[in-house]
């Protein structure tokens, strides 16, 4: 479970987060969703131990979340990752030499689900390559919290596509806590079992998909654009 | 997992590695091709010198190019193995590199030496090869090197610490620098200091004939006086060289932020 407690982050006088309380439960599928700006990324990165709160505390696994909390959770991140010079086997065998929980198997299946060349350096993959690259290396890993940060930025529909199915096929259901942060709503509906949007560095609202699906006939992204009426 | 940090760190320096080899040997056969022009084999030691005072930017070059790799995203701090492991990884393979390029330049170097002294193109007191001078040189130069890189690398991460206060932000190199030139100026009063004086001249080693001779650079300079090395400024400086590469790994682990 991921707890962020009265969670505030001030970069100067901007804050980034404001007094932000949110859970995450074991085994359930997240999105958080919000502008640009809106303070997701930096959520994300304190679940991964790479930021700190200036207030409040992030607990993963009831521990504080520090550069430690990597054995724990695997955090696809929307830039950098994945290094240039080194090829597709390469970098595998980086993650599997870091991560006790890395699974060389589930890196096999995932080469071929992914239609990765094993041999191509990253510097040479197109972008759609590289973002099926680093969901590999994550999904690779049986840690408990998987955090994806824009999986889809700047991809192709057909690329998201993949992504999603790959989520679909790969993700231990029930055991792995998923947070997705994105734009592209559509392809991510279907997985999503929680949303909550954040704005301006607060939470603006949170639901659950299926209740707002059967409740209130309505989908994730008519529900996004209603709160923003 | 070290052994993992190490083959990364290594796959993005190999093909700066290459090209530093290459470039070491065409320096080399240019420094022939001019003394070969010229008719005057001495010429070429002009240019062996060169490249052994390249190897005092060498080593920090190298990790500098070794922290540039991860500064798009600071991806590689989510990670269990904590700032010191992830800095040792860099510094040890810098040092592997600098070690070959330094090996390499010795072999051309004694070649250089052995052809002089059998044709005789260079006087050598003894005609013998001057080893001892030549691990002093080894030495004083991997001193030197490794002093700028162990600065560099705690000066690069209280740069990066700084980028959490953007006040600070737009003045991270003015405070950089203040931090090494303070520091300079308190090493250079300290040493002033007549008990400090007598503690250092405390313990000495002879090494060579009478004289004063110094090597190194800076805080990590070292000194024979009267054919003697002091010591306890050798061992101040190893542990405060030691105390900053902690320091730096204390700041990757707590105050850098993504």
């Amino acid at each position: 479970m991921i707890e962020l407690r009265n969670v505030t982050k001030e970069y100067g006088k901007r804050k980034a987060l404001q007094d932000v309380s949110l859970q995450f439960e074991k085994g359930k599928i997240y999105g958080i969703l919000g502008p640009n700006g809106s303070g997701k990324s930096t959520m994300m990165k304190m679940a991964a131990g790479l930021v700190f709160p200036s207030k409040g505390e992030v607990i993963v696994n009831g521990q504080p979340a520090d550069r430690s909390i990597a054995r724990d959770v695997a955090y696809l991140s929307s830039e950098g990752m994945v290094y240039p010079g080194l090829t597709v086997q390469q970098m595998i065998e980086f993650f599997a030499a870091q991560h006790k929980d890395f699974s060389l198997e589930k890196a096999e299946e995932l080469i071929q689900f992914m239609s990765l060349e094993r041999h191509k350096k990253v510097a040479k993959m197109s972008k759609g390559q590289q973002g099926r690259l680093k969901l590999l290396l994550v999904l690779s890993r049986k840690a408990p919290v998987l955090l994806l940060d824009e999986p889809f930025l700047g991809l192709d529909p057909m690329v998201r596509d993949t992504i999603v199915k790959g989520l679909v096929s790969f993700i231990d259901f029930g055991e792995q806590t998923v947070i997705i942060t994105t734009h592209e709503i559509t392809e991510i509906e279907p997985v999503l079992e929680e949303a909550v949007i954040l704005d301006e560095g607060m939470v603006r609202a949170r639901c659950h998909v299926e209740a707002l699906r059967e409740e209130e006939g309505l989908s994730v992204l008519q529900w996004l654009k209603r709160n923003y009426q | 997992m070290f052994q993992g940090l190490l083959k990364k760190d290594f796959l993005l320096i190999k093909n700066y590695f290459w090209l530093w080899l290459i470039a070491v040997l065409a320096i080399y056969g240019a420094g022939l091709m001019f003394a070969t022009y010229y008719d005057a084999f001495a010429l070429v030691f002009p240019f062996i010198f060169m490249i052994y005072l390249f190897h005092l930017v060498l080593l920090p070059m190298t990790e500098m190019v070794l922290l540039k790799a991860e500064e798009k995203g600071q991806y590689w701090l989510h990670s269990t193995a904590g700032g010191m492991r992830l800095l040792l990884s860099k510094l040890v393979v810098a040092l592997a590199v600098f070690l070959a390029s330094l090996v390499l330049t010795d072999v051309l170097a004694l070649i250089t030496l052995n052809i002089a002294n059998v044709q005789e193109y260079i006087h050598i007191p003894g005609r013998s090869v001057p080893y001892r001078e030549g691990f002093l040189l080894n030495g004083a130069l991997t001193a030197g090197a490794l002093y700028f890189t162990v600065w560099g690398l705690f000066l690069w991460t209280v740069y990066h610490s700084l980028n959490a206060y953007p006040l600070l932000k737009k003045v991270r190199w003015g405070v950089v620098i203040a931090i090494y030139v303070a520091f300079q100026g308190l090493a250079a009063k300290m040493l002033e200091i007549p008990l400090i004086e007598k503690w250092f001249a405390s313990w000495t080693v002879r090494v060579s004939e009478p004289g004063t001779q110094a090597w190194g650079i800076g805080a990590m300079s070292f000194s024979v006086e009267n054919g003697a090395i002091q010591i306890w400024p050798i061992i101040v400086s190893v542990l405060f060289h030691v105390g900053l590469f902690l320091a730096a790994a204390w700041l990757l682990n707590r105050k850098v932020e993504v």
